[in-house]
C-alpha cells in the first residue's frame, strides 16, 4: 500500500531528475572536451616558458601602472549624506525668444500684434522616476512678468495590464498638436483652430487621465484615453466656478504602412458644463446659473514617412486636425468649427521647411458666414539638437479685421536633457 | 437585464484586454533588445528556449529612433528587455512607459543592461553640451569589440538564468560556447591553444601589451606573432594605419585592432559638421595621406563621398549592427564584415 504513492511520487519527480541528469551529463562532457583540448596542447617546456613569459608581461604591464600606494595625510574625508544631488530630478531649461515684424502700415498695436522682440517663455522642466512603479514630470513657465505652472503630473504605469494612470495638471490629449508645448511645435504658434476654439492656453486642466493600450485588432496599435478634469478652461467651461467635472475620450488607431511610414487616426470627444453654480459674485450676489453644456468633437490624421536608415536626415509629415465646439451660452447656442493642415519636410540633419493652412469660424454665437484663416510658410534650421532657429512668414485674415502679414524669427534653446517624445 | 448587459460588457472588456498583458508562461521566452546585435547574441545564448526581437536594425542610428506605438507593443509582453543601459537609447524609457510592462523597467528583474561590466572608454571629465551630444557615462559604442560582446553575452545569460532558473545550465553552456567561438575567431586556434584564453584576455586588457608580447617572443624558432590567427591577424592589414571616421563610434574597435582614427567628419557628436571643419579635414587628409573614411550606413553618405572625392580617398560604408544586410545574421558575421571590409579597403588602397 505504501509503495503506490512512492511510485507516483517517483513518476512526478523522475522527469525532473532525468532532465537535470542530462544537463549534468552534457556539462560533464563539455568539461571533458575542454580538458581534452588542453591535454592535446603541447606541454613542452617551451610552452610553459611562453606562458610564464606571458604572465610576466601581464604583471609587468600592471606593475608599470601601479606603484606602491602613497598615503596623503592631508586628505579630507567627506560624507555624502548631505550631498545627494544625484537623486534630484532631471532638470532642463527651455527658452523661446525672438522677434516679429508687422509688415502692414495700419495700427496693429491696438490688436496687440505690433512689431517687437519677444521672450515667450522660459520653461523649467523636471522629471524623475518616483519609485519602481511611477514617474513624474512638471513644467514651470516663466513669462515676462508672470509665472505659471504649465504642467505637473505623476504617472503610474501598468496600473492594470495595459493601463496607465496620470494625476495632476496636464495638457489634454484632444488631437495631437494641442498636447504639445508651444516651443515644441513645428511652427511658431498653435493653429488658429486651437487658439480660437479651445482658448488661447488650450486644454490644460487638473484631473486624472487613464490611457489604455487596447487590443490592436485590425490596426497595429489602438489606444483609448479617458480624462476627467476640472472645467478650469474659462473659454469653454465654467472656469474658476467649475463644479462639474469635464470628460474627454480619445481613441487612436495606428497603422504601420511600411517600415518607414505610419498613419495615425484619432477621434476625440469632450463634454462639460459652462454655467456658474453656487458662487458669490463680486457684488456679493449668489450666482446659480441654469445648467449649460459644452460639447467638443475632433478628428485628426497624421501620415509620416522617415526612412529607417536616415531618420536623422529626412522626413515628410502631413498632419490635419478638425474640431467642432457646441456651447450653450446665456446669449444663445454657439457652434463653431475649424481645422488646419500642415506639411513638414525634413531636408537634412539641419534643415526643415513646411507650410500650414488654418481655417476656423470665430468663437461667437453669431458667426454665420464668418471665417478666420491663415496661411504660413517656415524654414527651420537646427544648429544642433538643442538650438534651433525658425523663420516664419504668415498671412492672417480674421473676419472683421484688416489682414496682417507677419515675419517671425524664433529661437528655441534647451539646456539639459529635455526632449520631446513624438513619433 | 440591464445589469446582465453591463456584466457582459465588463467581461468582454476584460477579455479584450488580455492580449495587452505580458504573455508569461509560454514555452519560449520572448527577449526584446534595443539593438539588433544584442538580439543576435541573445539568440545564441537563449538558443531554442527564446524568441528574439529588436527595435533598432543594424542599418538604423540608435541615437535617433521615433518611439512609435508599434515598438512599445513589442515590449508589452517581453519576458526580458535588453538595452545598453547608458545614455545611447534615450527614447527607450518612453517605450517602456508606453508598453505598460513594469517588470522590464530599469532595476527590475526582467531588465538587462548590456553595458554592465564593460570597461567604458572616453568617460568625459567635464560634461558640457559645448562638446556636442556627449555620452555622460562614457562611449556606448562598445559592441564592435568582440571582448565587450562576451561581457554582453554574460549579462544576457545572467538575465535569462534569473527569469528561467531551471534552464540556467543550458544558458551557461551556450555562453561558454559563445565565448569559445569569439576567442577562436579573435585570436585564431593556434595561439589560443598555445597561450589559453585566460592569459590572452589578460594580455588583451592592454592591447599594446599583447602586440608587444607576440612580436618579441618566439615559439619553436618562429615569431609568436605568426601563430596569431582570426580577426586580429586579418586586422593586421589596418593595424597602425590611419582613417577618418564619421562618428565617435569606433573607439573600442580601433583599440582592439590597432586602427588609428585620426579625426572625425562629425567632431562633436550630434552636431552637423561646419564647412570650415570639412575644409580642415580635407587639408589634414591630404597632408597626412589619409585615404580611408569610415562611416556607418546610416550617416550622411553624400557628405562622406564628397570629402572622399575631394582627396581621392575611399569611403568605407559599413554595417554597425546585425540584420543590416541579410547575410549579417550573427555576431561573428558582423565582425567578419567589419574586419573584412576594412582589411580589403586598406589592402586595395585609396580610390582604386
Amino acid at each position: 500500500m505504501r509503495t503506490l504513492p512512492l511510485v507516483v511520487l517517483m513518476t512526478i519527480i523522475f522527469p525532473t531528475w532525468t532532465s537535470r541528469a542530462e544537463e549534468q551529463q552534457a556539462g560533464t562532457e563539455a568539461g571533458q572536451a575542454v580538458r581534452a583540448r588542453e591535454a592535446a596542447a603541447p606541454a613542452d617546456d617551451e610552452i610553459e616558458k611562453l606562458r610564464r613569459a606571458a604572465s610576466l608581461a601581464v604583471e609587468e604591464a600592471a606593475r608599470q601602472e601601479q606603484q606602491l600606494p602613497r598615503l596623503d595625510t592631508g586628505t579630507v574625508f567627506s560624507s555624502g549624506n548631505r550631498s545627494l544631488q544625484a537623486l534630484n530630478p532631471e532638470l532642463s531649461v527651455v527658452g523661446d525668444a525672438g522677434g516679429r515684424l508687422q509688415m502692414n502700415d495700419f495700427d496693429t498695436a491696438s490688436l496687440g500684434d505690433d512689431s517687437r522682440f519677444y521672450f515667450r517663455v522660459l520653461g523649467l522642466h523636471f522629471q524623475a522616476n518616483l519609485d519602481p512603479f511611477s514617474f513624474f514630470k512638471s513644467a514651470i513657465e516663466f513669462h515676462v512678468g508672470a509665472v505659471e505652472l504649465g504642467e505637473a503630473y505623476a504617472t503610474w504605469t501598468n496600473l492594470l495590464p495595459g493601463l496607465n494612470l496620470t494625476l495632476g495638471k496636464f495638457r489634454q490629449q484632444f488631437g495631437v498638436v494641442q498636447r504639445w508645448h508651444a516651443h515644441g511645435l513645428d511652427q511658431f504658434d498653435f493653429p488658429l483652430a486651437v487658439t480660437t476654439l479651445l482658448g488661447g492656453e488650450g486644454l490644460n486642466q487638473v484631473g486624472i487621465s487613464l490611457t489604455w493600450t487596447a487590443p490592436a485588432l485590425w490596426a497595429d496599435d489602438q489606444k483609448l484615453w479617458l480624462q476627467v478634469t476640472n472645467g478650469m478652461n474659462e473659454h469653454l467651461f465654467s472656469g474658476q466656478a467649475f463644479g462639474v467635472p469635464v470628460g474627454l475620450l480619445r481613441w487612436t488607431q495606428y497603422y504601420e504602412l511600411s517600415d518607414s511610414t505610419y498613419l495615425e487616426l484619432g477621434l476625440n470627444g469632450m463634454l462639460g458644463t459652462n454655467n456658474r453654480r453656487n458662487i458669490t459674485d463680486d457684488n456679493g450676489e449668489r450666482v446659480d446659473e441654469p445648467w449649460r453644456t459644452t460639447t467638443l468633437a475632433g478628428v485628426d490624421l497624421t501620415i509620416s514617412w522617415s526612412p529607417l536608415e536616415a531618420e536623422r536626415y529626412r522626413h515628410v509629415t502631413l498632419r490635419a486636425e478638425g474640431y467642432w465646439v457646441g456651447k450653450e451660452t446665456a446669449g444663445g447656442y454657439l457652434s463653431a468649427s475649424g481645422g488646419f493642415a500642415y506639411l513638414d519636410l525634413g531636408l537634412s540633419e539641419a534643415l526643415a521647411v513646411g507650410v500650414r493652412g488654418d481655417l476656423t469660424q470665430p468663437f461667437t454665437v453669431d458667426n454665420d458666414g464668418d471665417l478666420d484663416w491663415q496661411a504660413l510658410a517656415y524654414l527651420t534650421w537646427r544648429q544642433s539638437p538643442w538650438v534651433r532657429t525658425r523663420l516664419q512668414l504668415a498671412h492672417l485674415d480674421r473676419a472683421g479685421e484688416p489682414a496682417q502679414d507677419v515675419v517671425i524669427l524664433q529661437v528655441v534653446f534647451a539646456a539639459g536633457p529635455h526632449k520631446h517624445d513624438r513619433y | 437585464m440591464r445589469h446582465q448587459s453591463l456584466l457582459l460588457l465588463s467581461v468582454l472588456s476584460l477579455s479584450l484586454s488580455i492580449p495587452a498583458a505580458p504573455a508569461r508562461g509560454s514555452d519560449h521566452l520572448k527577449v526584446v533588445t534595443t539593438l539588433s546585435t544584442y538580439a543576435a547574441i541573445a539568440r545564441e545564448i537563449g538558443g531554442e528556449r527564446v524568441t528574439v526581437d529588436w527595435i533598432v536594425n543594424g542599418n538604423q542610428d540608435p541615437h535617433f529612433v521615433r518611439p512609435r506605438p508599434s515598438l512599445a507593443r513589442k515590449l508589452a509582453d517581453a519576458d526580458l528587455f535588453v538595452s545598453t543601459g547608458l545614455d545611447l537609447e534615450l527614447w527607450a524609457p518612453s517605450l517602456v512607459d508606453l508598453s505598460g510592462n513594469s517588470e522590464i523597467r530599469s532595476g527590475q528583474r526582467r531588465y538587462v543592461s548590456a553595458a554592465q561590466g564593460v570597461h567604458l572608454l572616453e568617460v568625459p571629465k567635464v560634461i558640457s553640451r559645448g562638446e556636442g551630444g556627449v555620452h555622460i557615462y562614457g562611449n556606448p559604442h562598445f559592441i564592435n569589440d568582440p571582448l565587450a560582446a562576451q561581457v554582453v553575452a554574460r549579462n544576457i545569460a545572467t538575465g535569462l538564468a534569473r527569469i528561467d532558473p531551471q534552464h540556467a545550465d543550458y544558458y551557461r553552456k551556450n555562453l561558454a560556447r559563445f565565448d569559445a567561438e569569439i576567442d577562436r575567431r579573435l585570436y585564431g586556434p593556434e595561439l589560443l591553444r598555445l597561450l589559453g584564453a585566460k592569459l590572452l584576455h589578460r594580455l588583451s586588457e592592454k592591447p599594446a601589451a599583447l602586440w608587444s608580447f607576440l612580436e618579441s617572443n618566439k615559439y619553436k624558432g618562429q615569431p609568436l606573432i605568426d601563430k596569431l590567427g582570426g580577426w586580429l591577424r586579418q586586422g593586421r592589414a589596418f593595424r597602425g594605419r590611419k582613417a577618418i571616421a564619421y562618428h565617435k563610434g569606433w573607439v573600442y574597435f580601433s583599440r582592439r585592432f590597432g586602427l588609428r582614427i585620426a579625426d572625425y567628419v562629425e567632431p562633436r557628436p550630434s552636431i552637423p559638421p561646419t564647412p570650415r571643419h570639412i575644409e580642415q579635414l580635407i587639408e589634414r587628409m591630404r597632408n597626412e595621406g589619409i585615404d580611408i573614411i569610415l562611416a556607418a550606413t546610416f550617416y550622411d553618405q553624400a557628405k562622406v563621398r564628397r570629402v572622399a572625392e575631394a582627396v581621392g580617398a575611399r569611403p568605407v560604408i559599413v554595417c554597425t549592427g546585425t540584420a543590416c544586410r541579410p547575410e549579417i545574421k550573427s555576431y561573428c558575421d558582423l565582425i567578419d564584415h567589419l574586419v573584412g571590409t576594412l582589411a580589403a579597403a586598406f589592402e586595395r588602397g585609396a580610390g582604386s
